[in-house]
């Protein structure tokens, strides 16, 4: 029944709820009580009947030639369900978007000890690993290749033979004159830099789980930042249309990159459940997740800078990576590297050469940074060296290069807002009055630079989000949305947003991510676009379950649409001040009465432009805005050990507006985190002189630990950038590109030497000690 | 039921309690305490990490204490006590570190959390009142890849503020 009430009367909203209360709030995470009480279901918890473990055979050679599979033996172990080689698989190239070199399970070669050679289903976990013994393959060994200067040379072992080099990807791309420039120049300072290959070490080891039913529909439960780019090339894969495939939620624990593709678990996952005609469980151990799962790339960089009048007027850039031993984001890593350097400063001139190589190791791909972290260290690691040559306060040279609101870079990014100058104010009045006085105590800084979301990361021309509100008959809301909770606090975000956008209280949201049959096509969590491509699609969601609503209520109360708004979880009139209808109460007219439903989908792809095949020339941006930070950091170095200690870390990020400070907050420490174990203790995974990796447990690959970690203060300088939801802008990855300068930096104060390699650890400190005295 | 006829008559019987449930379980040699809670009782809040104990994800309480189940066989755990994080709160009033952890945003991946909430309990029983170095110190094996670990350390200190109150 229609309802009118008063305005003044009993349809007063509660005290303290009205439309903006959540965005901006410290609200603790909606996915928090199911995760302290162990209820958040993982890959490993998914509870199938009759399901069957799955484990992958892997080649011990780093490059070899498989000359026969005999799979013969494993079949006939009681309890075996299925054993599958390359032949019972379509031959599907894996990679990055449709830039595939991968086959899911090698044909003829195996290029990189890990590499996926055959693959078992049986009862348990035991009699899978004993199958795998009896697969007899028959390999000639090969040589091989790891270091990815040699793997350039001409006369150099080529892994694949169809493309002719180890070359994966070139990119040679200059603006301005830089010879020019150079020789205009004061000063021309070259230096070289090299960082390692970090794993990411998600807690939650890789792994899928598959059921492909009798009706020849296929269901996976993987951890993914993309569930719809793993359910568009799993398709491909297993030769399924789309609408036979579904990537299920299902809780991400960690991610970091290391989960933004399909890959060949989840393939191989599917292909054991088809032919086992059973549902599979394929987890790696924590062995098979430091020498299987892919890494950050590492990396020579190598700059050179042109000064002029104090000022940073040229730069060349050249970058050679090591992809390991199939492309995946190798091309884009390498190019969004060199395009991030042309953003960091002020210069006219650019030149960027960069190289990503494939050698026999495994597959380098996405990482927090993404190319950033290796282009930092060395970057921001040059600016003080170049202020110590040249007698400047690295402080104020930074200032006076800095980046400003306004500007538009040398490759032509567009700053929208950039609060970069204050950053760097902020972070060294942060350590001011603790300022280490003593010998062999230093101080460093460093300066970062982020995307928002990028146009064209698949090889398309979009960088889409979806969602959907449907509004229920309580006027409660349940938010669909196409990205993943990959521990991000994506979902709280979500439902922050959503419930200012709508005015209904937060604890009246409910947010479901994650399921491909749920969400329109989405292209996921990376490149820090979460809280603004999904962000908006839920905002553009609820404008139209807001325009559903209003519609109704005009027709309902027989007043002109014009005239109504909402306020307070009510439709009120602003020209009658006695009608006010609740959302409830409209949401169940339109249920009962109308026959009809409240639900509204918003599809959000940004005014941005598509870089070339460079990954350059986007102007005026391939990414909506960009988060700019300044990192600086205390250390006191004891001489006789080489060992250091960071007293304090000081953050400051501009991130446009924070929709959970605490959100961020976890972010920010997250990335120094990274960024930390990355300069210091995390040795990369490194192969022995038989290309075996050499680590494969968390006691020779270190991380950093609770009792390790310096005190973090995070500085949010906020900005309002007028292009994101509430002006908000991407906060990870940044930092984590210049924690490894910042602390070079503050060695280089503290005792005079300069660090060009990544980690730093004691002994190459007093190596370089060493070399100082001699 | 395995399906694995040899199997069948080398399992051994275990009785304990299992968040104050008297339970019995049939255990092969070999298997861990880890693996008879997630594969045979269905607690699977509890974590596999690495299974060499180098993470702490699948920490649990045997008499209090804190244990890593990936490397404590279920046989030999006769009589014990065991808790997990199910057996924490009844699911409508959190524990004081389960609140703690949620209230202050030491939560992201979730991943470690049920490992990090047993011994953060663990911790707060044998010392109510621990300073920050003390509880970074007892913390220094459960590893974290999201947080860098200040959220989870603020959350034990505010734990231990309300255990005390």
């Amino acid at each position: 029944m229609l309802k009118h009430h008063d305005a003044g009367a009993e349809m007063v909203p509660q005290e303290g709820v009205h439309e903006v209360d959540n965005v901006g709030a410290r609200l603790g995470r909606t996915d928090a009580w199911r995760k302290v009480t162990g209820q958040e279901q993982y890959m490993e918890d998914v509870p199938l009947v009759s399901q069957l473990w799955g484990k992958i055979l892997r080649s011990p050679h780093p490059h070899a030639r498989i000359r026969g599979i005999d799979v013969s033996r494993a079949e006939s172990l009681p309890g075996v369900k299925a054993v599958i080689t390359f032949r019972d698989i379509v031959p599907f190239k894996i990679g990055y978007s449709t830039h595939g070199d991968q086959f899911a399970l090698c044909h003829d070669r195996a290029r990189y000890v890990g590499d996926e050679v055959a693959a078992v289903a049986a009862v348990d976990e035991e009699t899978a690993e004993k199958a795998l013994s009896l697969i007899d393959v028959d390999y000639e060994v090969l040589p091989f290749v790891l270091d990815p200067i040699e793997a350039m040379k001409p006369d150099a072992i080529v892994l694949h033979k169809d493309k002719g080099t180890n070359i994966a990807a070139e990119n040679h791309t200059e603006f301005g004159d830089v010879e020019k420039g150079f020789a205009e120049a004061d000063h021309v300072f070259e230096d070289e830099f090299e960082t390692q290959r970090q794993c990411h070490v998600c807690m939650e080891v890789h792994g899928c789980v598959a059921n492909w039913g009798n009706d020849d529909s296929l269901s996976v439960w993987t951890s993914t930042q993309s569930p719809h780019i793993v359910k568009r090339f799993l398709a491909k894969a297993v030769d399924l249309p789309l609408s036979k495939v579904r990537v299920n939620r299902v809780g991400v624990g960690g991610a970091f990159g290391s989960r933004t593709d399909l890959f060949p678990h989840d393939v191989i996952a599917a292909y054991l459940s088809k032919k086992a005609r059973r549902p599979v469980k394929l987890l790696f151990s924590r062995q098979e997740e430091f020498y299987a799962s892919a890494t950050r790339h590492p990396a020579l960089v190598r700059i050179k800078t042109g000064i002029k009048d104090g000022m940073i007027t040229t730069r060349h850039v050249t970058a050679i990576l090591n992809g390991g031993a199939y492309t995946s984001q190798t091309g884009a890593v390498m190019g969004s590297l060199g395009w991030k350097a042309s953003n960091y400063y002020r210069i006219e001139n650019y030149r960027y050469d960069g190289y990503g190589v494939l050698t026999n190791t495994s597959v380098a791909t996405a990482y927090r940074g993404y190319g950033g972290p290796q282009l930092g260290f060395a970057l921001e690691s040059q600016i003080d060296m170049i202020a110590e040559r040249l007698e400047l306060d690295p402080v104020e040279f930074r200032l006076n290069n800095a980046n400003r609101q306004g500007d538009t870079s040398v490759s032509g990014s567009y700053f929208s807002s950039c609060e970069l100058t204050q950053c760097i104010e902020a972070a060294d009045r942060a350590l001011e009055g603790e300022k280490p006085a003593g010998r062999d105590q230093g101080r460093g800084m460093a300066i970062g630079f982020g995307e928002s979301g990028w146009r064209g990361a698949y090889y398309n021309n979009s960088d889409v989000s979806a969602a959907t509100i449907k509004m229920n008959m309580d006027g409660s809301i349940h938010t669909t949305v196409g990205g993943a909770e990959i521990g991000t606090g994506y979902d709280t975000t979500m439902a922050q947003i959503a419930a200012d956008a709508l005015g209904v209280p937060i604890d009246q949201v409910s947010v479901h991510s994650g399921d491909t049959n749920d969400a329109a096509y989405d292209l996921g969590l990376y490149a820090s676009r979460g809280a603004i491509t999904s962000g908006m699609a839920v905002k553009l969601a609820a404008d139209k379950t807001k325009g559903k609503l209003l519609d109704a209520a005009a027709k309902m109360l027989d007043t002109p649409r014009s005239e109504l708004s909402i306020e307070n979880r009510c439709i009120v009139s602003s020209a009658n001040p006695n009608i006010a209808i609740t959302m409830a109460e409209i949401a169940e007219h339109i249920y009962e009465e109308e026959g009809s439903a409240v639900f509204g989908t918003g599809i959000y792809d940004p005014q941005t432009h598509l870089a070339d095949e460079t990954g350059f020339h986007a102007s005026p941006g391939g990414s909506i805005t960009y988060p700019f930070c300044a990192v600086n950091l205390d250390v006191s170095v004891n001489r006789d050990t080489g060992e250091f200690k960071i007293g304090k870390i000081a953050v400051a990020v501009d991130c446009g507006k924070p929709i959970n400070p605490a959100i961020v907050e976890g972010q920010i420490e997250g990335d120094v985190f990274h960024g930390l174990g990355m300069a210091t203790v995390e040795p990369g995974l490194d192969y022995d002189d038989a290309g075996a990796p050499k680590y494969h447990h968390l006691v020779d690959y270190k991380l950093l630990t609770a009792a390790d970690m310096p005190q973090i203060e995070c500085i949010v300088a906020e900005s309002t950038d007028p292009t994101g939801p509430f002006g908000v802008k991407g906060v990870t990855q940044l930092i984590t590109s210049s924690v490894g300068a910042a602390l070079a930096n503050a060695l280089n104060d503290a005792i005079g030497v300069r660090m060009t390699s990544l980690p730093i650890t004691p002994e190459k400190i007093l190596q370089a000690l060493e070399r100082a005295q001699s | 039921m395995s399906e694995r006829p040899e199997d069948r008559n080398e399992k051994i019987a275990v009785r304990f309690q299992v968040n104050g449930e008297p339970t019995e379980l049939l255990v092969s040699a070999n298997e861990t305490l880890l693996s008879a809670l997630r594969n045979q009782l269905g607690l699977t809040g509890t974590k596999y990490g690495c299974g060499t104990g180098d993470c702490c994800a699948c920490t649990v309480s045997v008499n209090g204490r804190a244990i890593l189940s990936c490397l404590s066989l279920a046989a030999e755990l006769e009589g014990e006590n065991v808790t997990t994080v199910e057996g924490l709160s009844d699911g409508s009033k959190l524990n004081p570190v389960q609140a703690s952890f949620a209230e202050l945003g030491a939560v992201q991946c979730g991943f470690c959390t049920p490992g990090m909430i047993m011994t953060i309990n663990a911790l707060l029983a044998e010392n109510p009142d621990p300073s920050e170095q003390e509880v970074r110190h007892y913390l220094r094996g459960n590893l974290c890849r999201c947080t860098g670990y200040v959220k989870i350390v603020d959350a034990a200190l505010a734990a231990a503020g309300t255990m005390e109150a």
